[in-house]
């Protein structure tokens, strides 16, 4: 028979990963749940996963590429900003609505008990379809420009899952953070549009200055487009830049589940 | 008897803010001037201990405010107390809100598996009861419609009729029976003793005291966050009403507000609830009295009673006077009471002053001004639902199109 023992401090780690077991059904049902609901009634579907990214790709294209006129290591500068642009609006996607699906669950925070983490991990989840369809997107480009990638394309995948996790990270930080101060719920969205051209999406770090590059790499996604253009088009392998963002992935894990563990106590009592 | 579940010495506190905001600036600027947001602890509830065993449903009790919600939150691990321990054994399923996690783009039919979920079934038993719970809501027809389009019966309907169909161990409920219309309600009722038929371990909130007897044998009533006694219910809820009855006997104050001759005197004005008893809030939609008792010295003809109804804004909304209703102005000659009824009270959700005043042959005797703050909760005037706070009193309409213009 379960037994369940409440006390003030909440539960253990064990108990905090058996209860992600036992209700791992809400898991699935947040994660359909969003997908049907985003999705339901719209015309075009899932087109709209393209669209976005599909302008950006465009603009960034043009602005960097054809206007600036930076390197782009002899390659088409669409289908080299594209390469940035899958990891970059996943990660964007999903910290800017970390917050916000945390606002829009409070009423389920507390009517009924789950682990709250579910959440967070619903968005990322719910988004790998998203990055999915934009992965898709890309390869249509590669065949377009009649590319063949370089033969680092098989840690691609590496590459892809440490977005992931950075992603996750970020948003459990961000999930904790938001019930206790709205202000992130503002700010993340306005950072995320900055990032975009803070961030070597749809430039290559090479055309930075050598003495600002330093403070480009200290942004945890900068090693993440190095390391995916790298997987496509070679050339020196980011060591530094990819090392400073399992850094700051490691970092966002620790920090954001301790946080996120404090908060989740009472977060029904501040939500 | 096996025991299901044991609280012991379960405290909890909040902090009250002076100025309650959730602003990174505040918490900034304070930790900037070192010091502390001025907050103070509020226990909501003070070392509880008792124990439910296997098969028992109990019902808890408790004016607004007493601790009921924050111990069926802590019960249901919504939140965490700050002293004490529980266990509890058995697959546990709380019912705090019906329909909670409805999407009103999906189908009724994505629905009830998603909120299935949610609740804590797997897929397979949802299967096994989909038909079931369909025929209990009485929605096969629109299964696959968006339940936006649903009615707002419909809705509530359907929510229900998931959650009754849980099978859990222990049943921890909160007022949840008050949605739908009457007879819904009592195919509602009759679902939980069915359920409570088969052994299962119950823990009931209510302030409707017709349901609290007919499922109850054992009532636990709280006030000001503890236990003030647990018992047999005929004793419990015979203590709960007499807290209502104490409060009663307090007199309203003699204020400056208060105007008229002096020939008549409101003592006091009760809530009364569609179950007979008195409560301090009520559900829209509800069967409503509003119980004025007074005194009166000498014999008075051609009295009038008047009630009205206020925003908490102090605009009025309605006015009930006793000779608009009746042919001809009562007759009183000693202390009384006076009841004026909603049969269906029509005011949405939230608080609103009423104001009595009596009259005797065209005299104001008394006038008492703020007499009570009603509070009103989610009730069934329209099937259940209710539009949004911004319309506050409810009206009978109906809709019809003629598309041929006729």
């Amino acid at each position: 028979m379960e037994k369940t023992v409440i006390t003030p401090s909440g539960t253990s780690l064990w108990g905090y990963l058996r209860d992600m077991r036992r209700y791992h059904r809400i898991l699935y049902a947040f994660t359909y749940r969003s997908i049907r609901g985003k999705y339901a009634q719209t015309l075009m579907g899932f087109l709209w996963v393209i669209i976005n990214p599909l302008i950006s790709l465009i603009i960034l294209g043009f602005v960097f590429g054809k206007v600036a006129k930076l390197d782009t290591q002899g390659v088409d500068p669409f289908l080299y900003t594209m390469i940035g642009l899958v990891g970059w609006t996943y990660f964007a996607n999903v910290v800017s609505a970390a917050g916000g699906n945390m606002i829009g669950a409070s009423n389920m925070i507390k009517k009924i008990f789950f682990p709250r983490i579910f959440i967070p991990l619903s968005v990322v989840a719910t988004a790998l379809i998203e990055l999915v369809v934009l992965i898709g997107l890309m390869l249509i480009l590669l065949l377009l420009n009649q590319y063949w990638p370089s033969k680092n394309i098989v840690f691609y995948p590496l590459v892809l899952l440490l977005i992931v996790l950075l992603t996750a990270g970020v948003s459990f930080f961000l999930g904790a953070a938001v019930v206790r101060y709205r202000d992130f719920q503002q700010v993340v969205p306005f950072l995320t549009r900055i990032g975009l051209y803070a961030t070597p999406v749809a430039y290559g770090l090479h055309v930075v200055d050598v003495k600002y590059r330093f403070l480009f790499n200290l942004n945890p996604m900068t090693g993440l487009m190095e390391g995916s253009r790298w997987c496509f088009f070679g050339g020196i392998f980011p060591g530094e830049a990819l090392s400073i963002s399992l850094i700051w992935t490691v970092v966002f894990w620790v920090m954001g589940l301790l946080y996120f563990n404090r908060v989740e106590k009472t977060m029904a009592d501040l939500i | 008897m096996t025991r299901r579940i044991t609280v012991a010495g379960v405290s909890k506190f909040f902090y009250l803010y002076e100025n309650h905001s959730n602003k990174l600036k505040s918490t900034l600027t304070n930790l900037a001037r070192l010091r502390m947001r001025k907050r103070r602890k509020f226990w909501a509830l003070q070392d509880l201990d008792f124990t439910v065993d296997q098969g028992e449903v109990l019902g808890i009790v408790g004016r607004n405010g007493s601790g009921k919600s924050t111990l069926l939150k802590i019960l249901s691990r919504i939140t965490v107390p700050s002293k004490g321990r529980i266990e509890m054994f058995g697959r546990v399923n709380t019912l705090l809100e019906v329909g909670t996690g409805f999407h009103p783009e999906l189908t009724g039919r994505e629905n009830v598996f998603l909120n299935g979920s949610i609740l804590g079934m797997s897929r397979s038993e949802i299967k096994s009861k989909f038909d079931e719970i369909v025929t209990f809501a009485e929605v096969e027809a629109f299964l696959d419609t968006p339940i936006k389009h649903f009615s707002s019966g419909m809705f509530v309907r359907l929510a229900f009729s998931v959650a009754a169909h849980l099978e859990p161990d222990i049943l921890i409920v909160d007022e949840v029976l008050a949605v739908g219309d009457q007879q819904f309600q009592m195919k509602c009722l009759q679902k939980m003793e069915e359920a409570m038929s088969q052994g299962r371990t119950v823990l009931f909130v209510s302030h409707d005291m017709r349901a609290i007897r007919r499922l109850c044998k054992r009532v636990l009533f709280l006030d000001q966050g503890r236990i003030v006694h647990d018992g047999p219910q005929e004793e419990v809820i015979a203590m709960y009403l007499q807290s209502f009855e104490d409060l009663a006997h307090i007199p309203f104050p003699d204020s400056e507000s208060r105007q008229g001759s002096g020939a008549l005197r409101f003592e006091n004005l009760a809530l009364i609830g569609s179950d007979g008893v008195p409560r301090d809030e009520v559900a829209a939609g509800s069967d409503t009295i509003l119980r004025m008792r007074y005194r009166c010295l000498s014999h008075l003809q051609n009295v009038i009673f008047s009630l009205t109804i206020s925003s908490l804004t102090g605009q009025i909304l309605f006015r009930c006077i006793s000779t608009v209703e009746l042919d001809s102005p009562f007759s009183v000659s000693k202390d009384g009471v006076v009841d004026c009824r909603f049969p269906r009270l029509n005011l949405n959700v939230g608080g609103y002053l009423v104001e009595i005043e009596a009259s005797a042959n065209g005299v104001l005797a008394d006038r008492v001004r703020e007499a009570m703050r009603l509070q009103v909760v989610k009730g069934a005037y329209y099937e259940g639902a209710l539009p949004n706070r911004q319309s506050q009193v409810l009206v009978d309409y109906s809709w019809q199109i003629n598309p041929d213009g006729a």
